[in-house]
Parts: structure tokens; C-alpha cells; sequence
């Protein structure tokens, strides 16, 4: 992905050096369907501040600016189609039927959890009980001597 | 009064106890109250109805396992599910092509031509939106067609406002690029 939010785009402090990795970069092949923005255009303040709806139609519709109010209630035609969009019926059921059988339970705090015990799990408990009453014996052994 | 209160919606909180109570069938409740803006997110992030309803579904099983793990708002916690199935479904994917079929869709042109027309834009938009970066293609489609505010946005994306409103910018920036010769 070529996108980066740098808005200085080549005017960065960093000069010559990142603008040769950005060329470097541009040479390389693009690895899925993103592409780079390097054709970037500018939309003046007053477009977007119309397309946020912060200002209305008439406000911004100009001779300059006519083209693209235009193409961008076209757009907004369909981008608004789109909003009424609803998910297929079926899905909810199918949504429903795919949930686990289990109960979606309230966390247990770790003391209330059950606890397996396995072969395994009970030889490491007993080797751990041993290895501690034998160090509590040497420790009060040598504090009576 | 007592009418009122029946007529109430419950609360998402007020169904997410029934459910952890043991009530399943309340789940369905949460997932009709949001999966039409959560199904549109999808859809315009994939650009395919299989996905969408895939990443959909896996959302809300996800969601249903983890029930007694929200805080805060429901609508909030399982749109950021929904939003990173998107994003991790993006980062995986590799394709040349997309589309997505709406036949179910009611039209509203009243003539062939416009039909036409709306068809082309439809897939044209598509295909500008597919080769937007995740982020600037999110944030457009949060704001275009989902018809959030900034500060909705901020919310649900854990970012600034500012951040987003630049997002938005540079994806009209370069969707009018892709689309100008067309249409403008």
C-alpha cells in the first residue's frame, strides 16, 4: 500500500533521500488491486465543506466549481442508494442456527473455574507439593540448629 | 405510563442479561436491531454479498461467544468486530475483480438509459472504491454511505476526528480521479 498521510507529500524535511524511496517505491509492483496515490487532485475547502454538510448546495455552486458539484451528486445519488441496502432475510436464521449450543456464559473468576485434572497435571501438582514441604522442612530445620 | 414503558425498545444491555440468563432466542433481537448498517459496512468493504454475509455471521457468532465480555455499547464493540473481519479479510485477499449483484434491489429509474447509467456508475464506483487503502475506503464508506458523523467515527475507530476528516478528503481526492473522466 503506497497511501501514507504525509500531506507535505515531496516538500517533507527529509528531502532528497525520501524522495528517492518513493520513486523506488512507485517502480515496484503493486502486490493487489490498491493503487497508489500519487495522481493526487486537490478539491477545494469548499466542496468538502459542502460534501460534510457544513455549507449548502448554493453556497458552493460556482462557474469553477460546477463540474465538480456535478459529479459529486451523482456520486451522492448512489452512495445514499446504497445506505437504504438491507441484509438478505435468510441470514438472521442462518446467523441463529450457526450460534454454539452453549450458552454465551458470564466470565468465571478464576477461582470458580472447574479445573481438569489429568494424569500429567497431577504428577507436576504432587512433584510441586513435594519439592515445596521439602524446602519448608530444610528452611525450619536450619533455623532451629 | 405503564403503556410507555411496554412500548419501550429493551435496552441492548437489557437483552445482553437475558441472553447471558440463558434466552438465546433474545440474540436475535441484537442481531435484527444491526445487521442492515453492519451488512452495508461489509458489503461496501468487500464489494462481495458471499463475504459480507460470511463476515457477518462470523461476527456475530463471535459476538454471541464473547456476550458477557462488553462494556460499553453493544452496537459500538460488535461494529469494531465486523470492521477488522473487513480488515483482515482485505489483508488476505488478493483480487482482480469485483462486483456484486443487487437484483433483489428494487429499482427506481424510470427509463432503460437510466438504468444503464446508474448500473455503470454502480460498478465504476465499485471499482474506485477496491482500489482505495483500507483506511481512506473505510472512513468514505463510514461517512458516504453509512451517513455517520465525524464524531461517530471517532468513536467507533478509536481515532481523532481530524485524522478521519483527512481520510475522507484524500478518498474523495482520489476517487474523483478514478471517476472524473467519466463523469465530471
Amino acid at each position: 500500500m503506497l497511501d501514507d498521510m504525509n500531506t507535505q507529500g515531496n516538500r517533507s524535511s527529509s528531502g532528497d533521500k525520501s524522495q528517492q524511496q518513493r520513486a523506488g517505491a512507485e517502480r515496484q509492483p503493486l502486490t493487489d488491486r490498491e493503487v497508489p496515490l500519487g495522481q493526487s487532485r486537490t478539491t477545494s475547502a469548499a466542496i468538502h465543506a459542502w460534501l460534510d454538510g457544513e455549507l449548502p448546495e448554493s453556497a458552493v455552486r460556482t462557474a469553477e466549481t460546477a463540474r465538480d458539484v456535478d459529479f459529486w451528486l451523482k456520486v451522492t445519488e448512489e452512495t445514499e442508494r446504497r445506505r437504504a441496502m438491507r441484509m438478505p432475510g435468510q441470514l438472521e436464521a442462518q446467523i441463529m442456527a450457526a450460534l454454539p449450543t452453549e450458552t454465551a456464559d458470564a466470565p468465571a473468576t478464576w477461582w470458580r473455574k472447574d479445573v481438569t485434572l489429568t494424569p500429567g497435571t497431577a504428577a507436576v501438582a504432587a512433584a510441586s507439593l513435594l519439592a515445596v514441604g521439602a524446602a519448608a522442612t530444610v528452611a525450619v530445620l536450619r533455623a532451629l540448629r | 405510563m405503564g403503556q410507555q414503558l411496554a412500548d419501550q425498545p429493551d435496552s441492548d444491555q437489557a437483552i445482553i442479561g437475558r441472553v447471558l440468563a440463558g434466552n438465546r432466542d433474545a440474540f436475535r433481537t441484537l442481531i435484527s436491531r444491526y445487521s442492515d448498517p453492519l451488512y452495508r459496512h461489509a458489503l461496501c468493504m468487500t464489494g462481495s454479498p458471499d463475504v459480507a454475509e460470511d463476515i457477518l455471521q462470523m461476527s456475530f457468532i463471535k459476538a454471541y461467544q464473547h456476550l458477557a465480555e462488553v462494556r460499553g455499547r453493544f452496537d459500538a464493540w460488535v461494529f469494531r468486530i465486523v470492521a477488522n473481519g473487513c480488515k483482515d479479510w482485505l489483508k488476505n485477499i488478493r483480487r482482480t475483480h469485483l462486483s456484486y449483484d443487487e437484483d433483489d434491489q428494487p429499482s427506481g429509474y424510470a427509463t432503460p438509459d437510466e438504468e444503464l447509467d446508474r448500473t455503470e456508475l454502480k460498478s465504476d464506483l465499485d471499482r474506485a472504491l477496491a482500489a482505495l487503502p483500507a483506511s481512506l475506503r473505510e472512513a468514505f464508506v463510514m461517512k458516504h454511505v453509512e451517513g455517520r458523523s465525524y464524531e461517530e467515527m471517532a468513536d467507533l475507530l478509536g481515532t481523532t476526528v481530524g485524522a478521519l476528516k483527512m481520510r475522507v478528503h484524500r478518498a474523495r481526492e482520489a476517487l474523483q480521479v478514478l471517476l472524473e473522466e467519466k463523469y465530471a
